[in-house]
């Protein structure tokens, strides 16, 4: 049973972390670094790992191009692409502002994936701009993580760039967020014994995620007529007029194929009959009202994930009948966290040279997800592993590389054997190098900031 | 559903409006062809002919019908399958060919060539020939009147049924709609 | 011995032709109207709602549901207590479906292999007899239009595939053709006997009524197995995307020789025109 907190106490147990962030950054002046992988022995090395050596692997890529792949770190490099237009909770705050949190980003895909990924927070926030800026950006990367980008521009970034990058582009906002609450809500049906195509969804919130969440659970099973989603006027509906084809398009699909019965309503009126209930919105509490969970189903479920503070209290969800709580946060069970997703997948697309991401390779991601979960016991208060269970993350790599494999978009064939070990021997050597800095006093510890 | 009224000859504001999955309902004048009749387009073209037909504006209706019965119009009126009209489509579309109705995917040339010349390609639904029938007035053999029901016809047509399968934009209502709903 | 005049035999196969083109049969009906309900997809939704439009006009002013009216597939049981009289049978059911095509103002749909000639009256019809116990003679009659059946395949699997290699085999065949094939299909499996064999077999799954299932556990099993499957593809009606892409999936299956797996895949559209008659 988790504890039950006001508003204050959680604000100030986050203020915890907020004053180690202010002190703790300017110790390290940055949480990344360039560190070579070769040998360097002696002068005498550069001659081959620069002039003159190294330009006979020059000649020979522009002779095999995929020969980039053997003399460069290319294939796994991500880029982390932000203009800064929605940044964590905190909306537009510009590219500078978003760096120290896109370093923060490359941490976690380092640490947990093993993959070098190096933020590029870009100064235009036009999205023909972004994009093209990205696709001449694409040699020196294996591929692109896009971030912290406003809706509706993002879905139109994300969607150009999958048809027109040589490299696999994916929006964590979008579909690693979509990943993992699929996972969670996979592992939630499974201890109220509903199954997919059954189940009446509301969805409240149509930002990137909630968007992309709709999608992935259709493909899923869901049934769209099913799923009723709310914005800030309503339900969406094919009678809603203020929504505009041509600037909202991925809303107006949304319109058009959910809410078979062709509701008109509020939040509450969405909300009431429903099985479950997935809230990506403004942060709460009191955003989604304890009266309205009771009108759910019997063993509902809610996902109720703004930041900082989701849109009602999980102990007060419980109360009011609900029987698998979710939350975006670590001092709640069930955290429906991005970071046991995108190091995972991004490792195993790397690892098969995968060209694209494809939503089947993001749901089979979540199965893995909701399958390691499921291997250690669900219960209402277990759905989701956490960052610190090592295994969930070749263990999902492999999942999303035999997808990629399936579907024709590998570059490399290999066996689940090889895939997990690769995939495992990658991350264990990120955490071997972090360890081995930190003990040779390479990284010093903040003896301020214990 | 939304449903869009249009007209023919279609003219490019119009076809800029129109995205793949809409509902349309076309009225005025198509003109039927399949593959016998493309090849003797493009074999007039090589020979430094004009068209029986100015396609300029105008909409193809890949269509060989049935024949009617005594005092109908026209038979059984269902879209035939357009891809065996691909190759034959670029040289057109570059003339004027502003629509196509058929089913069936295009080719990457065929789609690229109606980004380029902003046009679109409607579906009819395959099989409902009955249906389809029912929305032509008028039937009139233009050209190529040996090939029969292959003929080169002039329909006037009101209130079509078609969906927009591929836009102007590069869109493809099968690609999106396998997409969606594909869960294996 | 019972007489039956082959005459009688053609008349019934002209009558069952049209009516096979123009009345699509109301099990057929009924199954569409199922999978309106059944379909998430507004755009599947649409052209479910036109094809029910489209049957119901076909009927009322007699126009044939599709323009492809078809090659003629022609079943016959003769009873083995049967005396037909009055000419030949193949004769007969040939000018049965010459007469039909002509008198119904169907589209003539049969050329030379090569030449691509039209042979001017949609004959020869496909026949299959077979010689059954009793004294009558079951005429079934099959409108069946080329694109469904263009996506039709014979394959001489490996035993080791078993039934996952009939499984991707199905879901190969549907995905290939796609819109081509006019969703929503029913689908015919044959698994068995030889190579024209499991064709055959493949013809008849065809003839099974909507929702029947093999009698056989195992087999029914993998029915509903490839019918999920097939729907899981997505391709729904009309190839715009949807959740029915397959109405059902009917097996049947023969002991085949040990060495071989031969499976035969054929594909119906949604205008299921099947009409029958017993003498």
């Amino acid at each position: 049973m988790e504890k039950r907190t006001t508003k204050e106490e959680l604000l100030a147990r986050a203020a915890k972390p907020a004053r180690d962030a202010m002190q703790m950054h300017p110790h390290y002046r940055g949480k990344i670094e360039v560190v070579p992988k070769c040998v360097i022995r002696d002068i005498d090395d550069f001659a081959v790992w620069y002039t003159p050596g190294v330009a006979e692997t020059s000649k020979d890529i522009k002779k095999n191009p995929e020969m980039v792949f053997q003399h460069t770190n290319k294939a796994n490099m991500v880029a982390i692409v932000t203009d800064g237009t929605r940044v964590l909770g905190l909306g537009n705050v510009g590219p500078l502002a978003a760096l120290p949190v896109m370093e923060g980003k490359a941490l976690l895909f380092k640490y947990l994936g093993g993959v070098d990924a190096f933020p590029l927070c870009l100064d235009t926030t036009d999205a023909d701009e972004l994009i093209k800026t990205v696709k001449y950006l694409c040699p020196t990367f294996g591929g692109i993580n896009l971030e912290d980008i406003e809706n509706p521009k993002c879905f139109y970034v994300l969607e150009r760039l999958r048809r027109e990058a040589p490299i696999p582009v994916w929006h964590d906002d979008q579909q690693g967020t979509a990943a993992v609450t699929v996972a969670g809500l996979i592992n939630a049906l499974k201890v109220v014994g509903k199954r997919m195509e059954d189940v009446r969804i509301a969805l409240i919130g149509v930002g990137a995620a909630n968007v992309c969440i709709a999608r992935m659970l259709i493909k899923a099973g869901v049934d769209p007529r099913k799923m009723m989603i709310v914005d800030s006027k309503g339900i969406l509906s094919a009678r809603r007029d203020d929504i505009d084809r041509n600037t909202h398009k991925e809303k107006w699909d949304l319109s058009r194929m959910t809410n078979g019965e062709g509701r008109d309503g509020t939040m509450e009126e969405a909300i009431a009959g429903k099985d479950v209930l997935i809230a990506l919105s403004e942060p709460g509490p009191e955003v989604i009202k304890k009266a309205w969970i009771t009108t759910m189903t019997d063993d509902a479920v809610v996902f109720v994930c703004a930041n900082p503070i989701p849109e009602i209290w999980p102990w007060e969800a419980r109360e009011a009948g609900a029987r698998v709580v979710a939350t975006g946060r670590s001092d709640f069970a069930n955290q429906v966290n991005n970071s046991v997703g995108f190091p995972a997948i991004f490792r195993g697309v790397l690892d098969v040279m995968a060209r694209t991401i494809t939503d089947e390779m993001c749901l089979a991601a979540a199965a893995e997800l909701a399958r390691c979960a499921e291997d250690k016991g669900l219960s209402e208060d277990y759905i989701l592993p956490s960052m610190d269970e090592w295994e969930v993350f070749p263990r999902e790599a492999v999942a999303v590389a035999k997808k990629a494999m399936e579907q024709g978009v590998a570059r490399l064939r290999l066996t689940e054997k090889e895939l997990f070990a690769m995939a495992e021997q990658k991350i264990r050597r990120a955490r071997d190098e972090v360890g081995v800095l930190m003990e040779k006093g390479i990284i010093r510890p903040n003896e301020e900031c214990p | 559903m939304d449903i869009r009224r249009i007209e023919t000859p279609l003219v490019e504001d119009e076809i800029s409006v129109l995205r793949s999955g809409d509902r349309v309902l076309l009225t005025g004048y198509v003109y039927t062809a399949r593959d016998v009749a493309h090849k003797r387009f493009v074999d007039v073209l090589a020979a430094g002919e004009p068209l029986p037909v100015d396609i300029s504006g105008q909409v193809i209706y890949y269509c060989g019908p049935s024949p009617p019965r005594p005092g109908r119009i026209i038979g059984a009126a269902g879209p035939t399958t357009s891809s065996r009209m691909d190759v034959y489509t670029p040289a057109l579309l570059s003339l004027g060919l502003k629509g196509m109705i058929g089913k069936g995917k295009r080719s990457e040339s065929v789609k690229e060539a109606i980004m380029l010349h902003k046009a679109v390609y409607f579906g009819a639904t395959g099989g409902a020939g009955a249906l389809l029938s029912q929305n032509v007035l008028s039937y009139e053999i233009i050209a190529y009147a040996d090939l029969g029901p292959e003929a080169v016809a002039r329909l006037y047509v009101r209130d079509l049924p078609l969906f927009v399968v591929n836009d102007s934009f590069g869109n493809d209502l099968y690609e999106m709609g396998e997409s969606t709903f594909r869960t294996t | 011995m019972r007489d039956v005049a082959c005459a009688d035999i053609s008349s019934a196969l002209e009558r069952l032709f049209i009516a096979a083109n123009t009345d699509l049969p109301a099990a057929v009906v009924e199954r569409i109207e199922l999978a309106l309900g059944e379909e998430a997809s507004p755009v599947g939704r649409e052209v479910l709602a036109e094809l029910l439009a489209n049957a119901r006009l076909a009927r009322e002013l007699e126009v044939p549901i599709c323009q492809d009216t078809g090659l003629a597939v022609v079943f016959i049981e003769v009873g083995q207590d049967v005396h037909l009289t009055g000419g030949e049978l193949a004769e007969a059911v040939r000018e049965g479906v010459r007469d039909a095509y002509a008198k119904g103002h169907l589209r003539l749909s049969c050329c030379d292999p090569f030449s691509r000639v039209n042979t001017g009256d949609n004959t020869p019809p496909i026949l299959h007899t077979s010689i059954v116990g009793g004294e009558h003679v079951r005429i079934i009659a099959m409108a069946k239009g080329g694109g469904s059946e263009n996506y039709g395949e014979v394959r001489m699997l490996l035993p080791s595939e078993g039934m996952e290699g009939v499984k991707a085999f199905a879901k190969e065949m549907v995905r290939k053709g796609g819109p081509n094939i006019c969703p929503p299909i029913t689908i015919g499996v044959g698994v068995g006997g030889n190579l024209e064999a499991a064709a055959i077999l493949s013809k008849k799954g065809l003839l099974v009524p909507f929702g029947q299932r093999n009698v056989d556990p195992r087999i029914a099993k993998l029915e509903l197995e490839i019918l999920g499957e097939i729907n899981r593809l997505g391709i729904g009606p009309g190839g715009y995307g949807g959740r029915v892409t397959a109405l059902d999936v009917h097996i049947r299956i023969l002991p085949c020789h040990i060495a071989s797996l031969p499976v035969a895949i054929n594909i119906q559209c949604h205008a299921h025109r099947v009409r029958e008659v017993t003498l």
